[in-house]
């Protein structure tokens, strides 16, 4: 039966998740090409001086692709449920509610995964052949809270999509927006390494939020 | 599960209401905040105080000697003839530069030579910064500095290795040569602070001030592809926490430190001496520090939340002319803000480079209105369901804490 | 016998206040098809609803299988089939898929029902779901249905968006498999003529109240209709603005007063002379389910 879940979210949502994973490779793409065109036009000095100097991490046009990846996914995997209100399907299959909501979230949070280490990783690959391992892992730490974002605008999305009214459903648009730009508020590089702890502990929290508009869908709290 | 997700909600509510409303207020009440300029008059031993009026004009006034301004103000001319230091080009386009003050020969290229500036920001020092280290040729072959070439970074067991940047290799040669001059000076990891000016647009190098895990401080340059690592005997007890390398044009003062303790210092060459300055205790990670030193004295500013601190020493003996204190004061929006919320929660600050939860501002004042806010929840559940439910208990409970921060949500989110 | 479904003073109102019913109370034994009948509005889907577990009721107490439908175990959803109004499935997916999602989940999954269904249909076994026409999606729905062999068939309001060849189509197989296999079918309408073929008995629902709760045989035995031709519109209306007891939804059809009643037409014909009316041309004229429908919930 957990088969058979993971099968159906897999359907819905494994268009977005190659387009998603297509879409951040060329960016990563783009954001490694930035930097050889230094390479080439400069040397690898200047890469270096820039990144030490100026605290710039040539990545930054990654910085929200994991948010729209997570808000995109989430629309393409709880949408259908709720588009003729299909979760009444879902809900009525005998497996349990609890269990049934935390595999269809894992899916997501698996494939919102694989998006991140391949985009990360490639990131990685490429800057190791040119950086000291002390500026690619700066890289990455820098990037950690972006994808971190990804999670939480998909957790996000989720509930929102399965709320059932729309008034809700904007109080919590404003609360993501609000966990969103904190997320982006200092630029410096590394700065969030310090709340990573933190941003893992929302995470985990967070999961709980889709089940909140599952329970209120129960009650029949729907427009 | 459901109380977890409800509660959960409410939470996440709360913590964005409690970040995002005082910055809402903040957003909505701004100020233009105003600080005066203070310099210090070698001439009339005082210090010059100016302040942009609100009719755009400037204020300038000497203070007397308990710091109070003299009722008279000063024009323009009278304030370039007290500080010379500064102003020496419009004395000199009206040929009142005196040839000497204090006994000492005032003279332009003198005038330049003894200027020392030094900014120093917490935004600069409280960051994550990597274990690489740009390392410039203090003595080119050729005359002009070079960008560098190389990166140096400190192992565990504080043996250094030099990168060659252009291709990624250790340079084994160089790293060796560097390791050895780091252990016999008695270096141990990992580096606590480090501070060097990397550029090729400057006069000379001196490479970096460091500071070891021990709190000892060092001077160190790459000299002809050779270590220079001098360590500065620091005075019995004191443990350096930041250091700068000063390259001013006069090359006495190699370096400005600070210790543990907030006392300050300057490293003068030959000898590296150190001898501290008679100033108030600085705290670069905290506070913003200018300082600004010309043939006669040094002025030292040091910024944070509750205003700023100037100090003027004297030049040569490093002792204390003058200090003088202008505080931040509360206007009266924050007085308004500490009878609205109850705390201020933060994610980033201007005096660092870190973003984490930073809970602040307790205010014992908003609990006025907390109150008000939780027998609005109380009695408007009341007029609604026509009791008391546990539930609204609850939330006014909350809410004689939390006030606002969870008001608005319990309030919006009733019956949807 | 344990009924298949039992509900207890039901009471729910719409989010805007207006009570839907109080105290409805109803049981659905084994092997017997109820019809939940009402016009629009009346609380049809909201009661399945309530039955399923999608909407809290106000008060009263629901079970199903014995169970109370806000526990309801997943080994006694797997004994219920549900039907959503317009015949809403998976539609990202294609039928072979669904096939495959949903045999995962029931022990008594007939894969064969399922398929000789989908073979009437023209469509592929990769064709999705969305591309079909809303036909096809019924046969897609009531395939799986059929296929979950389950005990219990929740179907809310199947022949919405229904043409009459699909409909009856639908009809003849559910029929088939009920009768077959001693199902229990709890089902709602709005086309009553489909309804006449299948069920056994038929709660009535008008808007804030129930109308009838009865057999179909016995509401077809018991409900009359009758016409009185030939009469004058002011002498008739005496009788429409004052209906008794025994009178329901009388009104004028051209000259012809027509009138509805559950009692026998000596019983009306006496209520006449007590009016002053002539009842010698009152004749009682045979009744389709949907005619009995229209009967006790009026025209609009």
């Amino acid at each position: 039966m957990t088969q058979a879940i993971f099968y159906k979210e897999w359907l819905k949502t494994r268009k977005t998740f190659f387009v998603s994973l297509a879409a951040a490779l060329l960016l990563a793409a783009y954001a490694c090409l930035s930097i050889q065109r230094i390479v080439v036009g400069k040397g690898v000095e200047h890469v270096w001086l820039i990144m030490l100097l100026k605290d710039q991490t040539f990545i930054d046009i990654l910085k929200y692709v994991p948010l729209a990846i997570g808000v995109a996914l989430g629309v393409a995997q709880m949408a259908p449920e709720m588009s003729h209100k299909r979760l009444k399907l879902t809900l009525h299959l005998p497996y349990p509610t609890n269990r049934l909501i935390l595999w269809m979230i894992l899916l997501g949070v698996i494939e919102l995964s694989i998006i991140w280490v391949v985009t990360a990783g490639a990131v990685a690959i490429y800057q190791s052949t040119i950086l000291p391992h002390e500026l690619v892992s700066r890289c990455f730490i820098t990037s950690l809270p972006w994808y971190l974002s990804g999670y939480i605008a998909y957790l996000f999305t989720a509930s929102i999509c399965l709320e059932g009214r729309w008034a809700m459903r904007i109080i919590i648009s404003l609360v993501a927006m609000g966990i969103a730009c904190v997320l982006f508020m200092q630029p410096a590089p590394e700065a969030y390494w310090g709340a990573m702890g933190a941003l893992i502990l929302l995470i985990i929290i967070l999961l709980a939020l889709p089940y909140r508009s599952v329970y209120r869908f129960k009650e029949g709290l729907q427009d | 599960m459901k109380t977890a997700s409800k509660i959960v909600f409410y939470l996440l509510a709360i913590t964005v209401l409690s970040w995002f409303l005082p910055w809402l207020y903040s957003l909505l009440t701004p100020e233009a905040k105003r600080e005066p300029y203070m310099a210090w008059s070698p001439v009339s031993n005082s210090w010059v105080w100016s302040m942009i009026g609100d009719d755009n004009r400037p204020e300038i006034k000497t203070l007397n000697s308990a710091n109070q301004p003299d009722r008279e103000g000063l024009s323009r001319e009278q304030r370039d003839s007290l500080l010379p230091q500064t102003y020496y080009r419009d004395l000199m386009a009206r040929e009142q530069l005196p040839d000497t003050i204090q006994g000492q020969e005032v003279t332009v290229p003198a005038l330049k030579h003894s200027e020392v500036i030094l900014t120093s920001s917490p935004r600069d020092i409280v960051k994550v910064q990597p274990n690489l280290y740009l390392i410039m040729e203090s003595m080119p072959l050729r005359a002009d500095l070079e960008d560098p070439k190389e990166a140096m970074r400190m192992l565990d067991d504080g043996s250094v290795e030099f990168i060659t940047m252009a291709t990624g290799e250790v340079n084994r040669e160089r790293s060796r040569r560097f390791s050895e001059a780091f252990r016999i000076a008695g270096f141990v990891p990992p580096i606590h602070d480090a501070n060097a000016d990397i550029t090729a647009r400057k006069q000379r190098d001196d490479g970096y001030m460091l500071i070891d895990a021990e709190g000892q401080l060092f001077h160190f340059k790459q000299q002809a592809g050779r270590p220079y690592l001098t360590k500065v005997q620091l005075p019995e007890g004191v443990r350096a926490d930041k250091a700068y390398i000063l390259e001013a044009m006069d090359p006495t003062h190699v370096g400005f430190m600070v210790d543990t303790e907030g006392r300050s210092y300057f490293i003068d060459v030959p000898g590296y001496r150190v001898r501290q300055l008679e100033i108030p205790a600085l705290n670069p990670r905290r506070q913003r520090i200018t300082m600004m030193g010309n043939l006669f004295n040094i002025v030292v500013r040091a910024q944070d939340a509750s205003g700023s601190q100037w100090s003027a020493i004297d030049s040569r003996s490093l002792n204390r002319l003058g200090c003088y204190f202008y505080p931040n004061e509360k206007s009266a929006v924050d007085k308004a803000e500490a009878w609205i919320f109850p705390y201020i929660l933060t994610f980033a600050s201007t005096s660092d480079s870190l973003a984490y939860p930073r809970y602040s501002h307790w205010s014992w004042c908003a609990l006025f209105l907390n109150l008000v806010l939780a027998l609005v929840l109380l009695f408007t559940t009341r007029r609604s369901t026509r009791i008391y439910p546990r539930g609204a208990w609850i939330q006014a409970g909350i809410t004689l804490f939390l006030g606002l921060y969870s008001f608005i949500p319990f309030i919006i989110c009733r019956n949807r | 016998m344990q009924p298949v479904i039992s509900v207890k003073n039901l009471t729910q109102r719409y989010p805007g206040g207006r009570l839907i019913y109080e105290n409805l109370s109803f049981d659905v034994p084994q092997g017997r098809i109820l019809g939940l009948l009402g016009k629009n509005g009346t609380g049809k889907t909201t009661t399945i609803n309530i039955l399923m577990g999608y909407l809290k009721p106000l008060a009263g107490e629901c079970r199903i299988f014995g169970q109370d439908i806000t526990a309801l175990t997943p080994e006694t959803r797997a004994r219920i089939a549900l039907l959503i109004e317009g015949h809403v499935q998976y539609a990202f997916m294609t039928i072979a898929q669904i096939e495959r999602f949903y045999s995962k989940f029931y022990p008594k999954w007939n894969r064969d029902a399922y398929y000789e269904l989908m073979s009437r249909l023209k469509v592929t076994p990769n064709q999705k779901i969305s591309s079909m026409s809303c036909g096809q999606r019924s046969q897609v729905a009531l395939g799986l249905i059929l296929a979950q062999n389950a005990d219990l068939l929740v179907l809310d309001d199947f022949s919405l968006g229904l043409d009459p060849g699909y409909r009856r189509l639908f009809v003849d197989y559910l029929k088939e498999y009920v009768s077959a296999e001693d199902k229990t079918v709890f089902m709602t309408s709005h086309i009553i003529q489909d309804m006449e073929r299948l069920i056994d008995d038929c709660i009535i629902l008008d808007y804030g109240k129930i109308l009838t709760q009865m057999p179909v045989s016995q509401l077809m035995d018991t409900f009359h209709c009758y016409h009185l031709p030939n009469q004058e519109h002011e002498r008739a209306s005496d009788l429409i603005d004052n209906q008794s007891g025994n009178i329901i939804n009388p009104s004028m059809v051209g000259t012809t007063l027509e009138l509805f009643s559950f009692s026998p037409k000596e019983a009306i014909e006496h209520v006449f002379k007590e009016k002053g009316l002539n009842s010698r041309e009152l004749a009682e004229i045979p009744m389709t389910l949907e005619d009995a429908f229209i009967g006790l919930t009026g025209k609009y």
